[in-house]
């Protein structure tokens, strides 16, 4: 069989990331693939051995031409979304085309749904006050891919989940030693992966997400500035100006290749991110490295409003409030500076994935203080998480393979 | 000069930060011992000059002694190896591959002292005994380079190593740039010295090693930093090196590094060293950008 991939992000590469996993796992099974992507992910498509072509959106809407050409060439049975929500999003944005531009080649268009778009009223709170539509065409199509983290494992005639990812990125003690000694640290000072992606940086053209793009880092430095001296923090990439407050502790890498950024990975102590979706977090959990999300629940307008958020929290630290005086309207968010709160709420609830890292409210600034310190510091608390992983991986082990997953759904458009 | 470079092992019984190859990331050895034979004969009787050996450390390698026998079986003429020097600390192993046909230690000397070596080296004990390799080289007879990656730890004590490689006796004294690939990838933004740093460290220890007998060179390195001593540059045009690297062959290991490696930018536009440097690391110049680079004043010797 022969998939052909539409990995189309222009700002993240876990969507990317996420085709590019399940088409390894499919590989073993004699199952052929080819990506369209844009610019971006070439890096990661560079030496993967999968075939690709890269699409740029000054092609415009001649991009079309190409992608007739591939399937022309590579003749797919199927099409893959990787992942659906930017699929739709990217070719009437960037190219100016219909996405459905597909239907003509009338193969089977097999969706990777990331986000569980069933359960969504299919609208996404993005800024304060700014939400976003998505096509509802998903529901038409007969087989849904849901890669696990974060989605799910319920099965239903529509819905397909597989494992997200099969490997494992942790690395010898040798390793992980080597970084600490390359990095400066001393062998018992404890490495953070800050992932911070570009597109937490980009500018949306929306004055409140900008805004909040901006503000947050100044509130984590001022967080992490506060753990021990023996805590360091790693960079990748570009990094946000306010972090670079953070001096000595922070070591910035270029942006890294795959590989790479495995190594890196799998010798820190912990992931923090202010992503709930992040790719990164759900590959540190599968390779039972420690995680720690913190998200906003709060929708801020106006200074008065910051008593109630007080009292909710049982107390606010000056800081916050100072810095919350500075910084407001603040709308909710998980996915930093996404607001993707309510959005999220159907795939978080009653989600196993959620007990396998840490969690706090960045607005709560002992709770984010005492969860950096405990899954830095407390055995007890480490060990706690480290059950909750354990218990989460044997439940995606005792899953079906990709493959066989795959098949199963085969058999629904076949 | 034709050479043959073979990487014959991706192990190494030292963890240098900064190490190209990354050999301390390395779980396992990728090298199979088939390729390096096949490579050694395809390439027999093709008038290479020389072989030279490399890793990760090559003295570790537990068929060492059964390739120089072949390389000698070949008559090749000539065998370099590069070391970390710590297994010749044992002169009767030093004096082995001397009579192997060993001609040529390339030795990485990173510090001056034990403080400053063992901790790039992230190696216990290691300088004493890579100064001992180096006298030992020198009693069997051989030749010895050594290279020195210039990085912010060792750049302050520059001129102190490259005075013990002149009270060592050492024939070639080689310089380079931190390449920021392998574990180098990782140690760029604490171990990488600017342009600034490298040049005052480096120039003044250009005009002490000029003073002596001891032959100096500068690898790695965009023109415009090491100017006025760009022909001190051992990328000069005249080597040509085939390299077995990791399964791969480069029929041109100079070339492969410029174009692949090194990069140029808005500064080499119009510079009259462009058309013999190699450029900038692409890693380096992704982190710090370009500003840095580009000729202050005209070039003696390529203006």
């Amino acid at each position: 069989m022969k998939l052909l991939f539409f990995a189309m992000s222009s700002a993240g590469y876990g969507e990317t990331l996420i085709g590019m996993s399940l088409a390894r796992q499919l590989r073993p099974a004699g199952i052929e693939t080819y990506f369209i992507c844009e610019p971006m992910s070439e890096k990661l498509l560079r030496g993967s051995g999968f075939p690709y072509l890269v699409l740029d959106r000054s092609m415009g809407g001649f991009a079309r031409l190409l992608v007739d050409d591939t399937v022309a060439s590579f003749r797919p049975d199927a099409i893959v979304l990787s992942d659906y929500f930017t699929y739709c999003g990217v070719f009437p944005k960037r190219y100016g085309l219909d996405p459905w531009f597909i239907d003509r080649y009338r193969l089977p268009i097999i969706p990777i749904d990331i986000w569980e778009w069933a359960n969504t009223d299919f609208a996404v709170d993005v800024f304060d006050g700014k939400a976003m539509t998505v096509d509802r065409r998903i529901m038409e199509m007969p087989v849904h891919l849901r890669p696990v983290p974060i989605a799910h494992l319920d099965e239903s005639p529509q819905i397909y989940p597989f494992r997200l990812w099969e490997g494992n990125e942790r690395v010898s003690r040798r390793t992980r030693d080597h970084l600490r000694e390359t990095f400066g640290m001393a062998k018992d000072d404890k490495m953070v992966l800050l992932a911070v992606a570009g597109w937490q940086q980009d500018k949306y053209s929306d004055d409140n997400g900008d805004r909040i793009a901006e503000r947050v880092p100044e509130l984590l430095v001022h967080y992490l500035r506060q753990t021990p001296p023996t805590t360091r923090f790693i960079l990748v990439g570009k990094v946000p100006p306010a972090l670079e407050a953070l001096g000595d502790r922070a070591h910035v890498i270029p942006p890294c290749s795959p590989s790479r950024f495995n190594v890196l990975l799998g010798s820190v102590d912990l992931i923090l991110t202010l992503n709930l979706g992040a790719t990164t977090l759900a590959r540190a959990v599968l390779s039972d490295i420690p995680g720690l999300v913190l998200t906003n629940r709060f929708s801020i307008s106006e200074k008065p409003e910051i008593d109630r958020v007080e009292a909710e929290l049982g107390g606010m630290s000056e800081d916050v409030r100072s810095w919350l005086t500075r910084t407001l309207p603040l709308y909710p968010f998980r996915m930093w500076p996404l607001g993707f709160h309510r959005f999220l709420d159907p795939i978080v609830a009653d989600n196993p994935y959620l007990s396998t890292f840490a969690h706090a409210e960045l607005l709560d600034e002992p709770a984010v203080l005492s969860a950096l310190d405990e899954v830095l510091y407390d055995r007890e608390v480490q060990d706690g998480l480290a059950a909750n992983r354990a218990a989460y991986l044997e439940t995606l082990a005792a899953h079906p393979s990709t493959a066989e997953v795959f098949t199963s759904a085969a058999r629904r458009w076949t | 000069m034709k050479q043959l470079s073979m990487h014959i092992t991706d192990l190494c019984n030292e963890k240098c930060g900064f190490c190209v190859v990354g050999s301390p990331l390395a779980k396992t050895d990728s090298v199979a011992y088939g390729d390096l034979i096949g490579f050694l004969l395809e390439n027999a009787g093709q008038g290479f000059t020389s072989v030279n050996l490399h890793g990760g450390e090559p003295t570790i390698h537990p068929r060492l002694f059964d390739l120089l026998r072949t390389i000698r079986l070949l008559k090749y003429p000539r065998v370099e190896i590069q070391t970390n020097g710590r297994r010749l600390k044992d002169l009767d192993f030093t004096r082995r591959l001397a009579e192997h046909g060993v001609e040529l230690f390339v030795v990485s000397l990173h510090g001056s002292t034990a403080l400053i070596q063992d901790s790039l080296t992230q190696t216990p004990g290691g300088f004493a005994e890579t100064i001992e390799g180096i006298r030992n080289a020198k009693r069997a007879g051989v030749a010895v380079r050594t290279n020195t990656v210039i990085t912010r730890m060792n750049m302050g004590r520059l001129m102190d190593i490259c005075r013990l490689c002149v009270d060592l006796g050492v024939d070639h004294v080689n310089i380079s740039n931190l390449h920021p690939v392998g574990s180098g990838f990782f140690a760029l933004d604490m171990q990488a010295p600017t342009v600034a740093e490298t040049r005052r460290f480096l120039l003044p220890v250009i005009e002490m090693m000029l003073a002596t007998p001891t032959r100096l060179t500068l690898e790695g390195f965009p023109l415009c930093v090491i100017t006025p001593h760009e022909d001190l540059a051992i990328e000069d045009g005249t080597r040509q090196i085939r390299m077995l690297y990791q399964g791969q062959v480069h029929d041109d290991y100079d070339g492969f590094m410029d174009e692949q490696m090194r990069g140029y930018g808005p500064p080499c536009a119009g510079c009259p060293l462009r058309a013999r440097c190699g450029g900038v690391y692409h890693e380096y110049a992704e982190r710090r950008g370009w500003r840095e680079f580009g000729l202050r004043e005209p070039s003696s010797v390529g203006g």
